[in-house]
């Protein structure tokens, strides 16, 4: 752990509320933007960004010396971001069942197309693709790929938020790309 | 064919570089003033949720059947003791009559006319 998150570290843990003040301000946009890369909506991730700080506060006095205070915040924002997904899936799949049994037109959940507010203007309708197939990975491939390309993150650094080794991390980005590769041929050739 | 392959192949590149040069998203101004009035409302639950928490509703009927149960037990000596009163003044009140009677009786009366 950095001589500088130890010093906040026990600063957090004593209640000291400047501490705290200090945490969001410098972690804020780096959760934020985490939480819009998984969600792809800014008001749910505005909510999980709040959530994420919450996590942090309650349970600043778990936290072990042994991992970064940015990689342990990252991973509770990953974390939430991932419960909020899958509640939205269980309601996607309630949604489809009561469309069913009710005969309704449309069913009660639809995906919205999203565009990270970050990308460069010339490059939003491929970057509006590319998360469509970033969609369809498997989860531990979307992660790694997220925060690599959007957060700019190393493979150590999400190695140690994946609680993974690095090797496993470089498989899941080869086999993101391999995927996301054959995807986007198929959206093309279509 | 190879033509539109290479297009194709073109195109898959120039997509997985879409996030190149992307900046990072900006969240909402006053994150913390609007985190702060969570972190206040999520204190007030957990103290309403405590209230209702199986645990404290345990100890609230604990401590609701001890005070009934001290208020039978203390109700129950005070009527035996208050009993226990009652016959003591009741074989006093004997011990009184029979030694120190405050009628006269047909002794005293015969008593009292035979020595004016």
């Amino acid at each position: 752990m950095l001589k500088t998150d130890h010093i906040l570290v026990k600063r957090l843990k004593n209640g000291d509320e400047v501490a705290f003040r200090q945490l969001v301000n410098d972690f804020q946009d780096k959760v934020f933007n985490t939480c819009i890369s998984l969600v792809k909506d800014a008001d749910d991730a505005d909510d999980l960004t709040q959530e994420t700080f919450i996590e942090v506060y309650h349970s600043i006095h778990k936290f072990r010396a042994d991992s970064r205070l940015s990689t342990w915040i990252y991973r509770i924002a990953v974390n939430k971001s991932l419960e909020h997904l899958r509640r939205l899936k269980r309601k996607k799949r309630t949604g489809i069942l009561t469309w069913i049994s009710s005969q309704d037109p449309e069913p009660a959940f639809q995906v919205s197309d999203f565009n990270h507010p970050g990308v460069l203007a010339e490059k939003r309708e491929q970057a509006k693709i590319l998360i469509m197939a970033i969609d369809k990975l498997p989860e531990n491939q979307k992660i790694a790929f997220t925060l690599h390309k959007m957060e700019d993150l190393s493979y150590e650094e999400i190695a140690e938020i994946m609680k993974k080794s690095l090797s496993s991390v470089e498989s899941l980005m080869h086999r993101a790309k391999i995927n996301l590769r054959k995807d986007l041929s198929d959206y093309y050739n279509s | 064919m190879k033509k539109i392959d290479k297009y194709i192949t073109e195109k898959v590149e120039n997509t997985l570089q879409a996030f190149d040069g992307i900046e990072r998203a900006k969240i909402k101004p006053f994150l913390y003033t609007r985190l702060q009035a969570r972190l206040e409302k999520k204190a007030i639950q957990s103290i309403e949720t405590g209230m209702l928490s199986p645990a404290f509703q345990r100890f609230a009927v604990i401590m609701i059947m001890t005070v009934i149960v001290f208020n039978i037990y203390t109700a129950t000596r005070f009527f035996i003791n208050s009993s226990t009163d009652a016959s003591l003044s009741t074989s006093e009140q004997l011990f009184i009559e029979e030694y120190y009677p405050s009628t006269p009786t047909l002794y005293n009366i015969s008593q009292t006319l035979s020595n004016p």
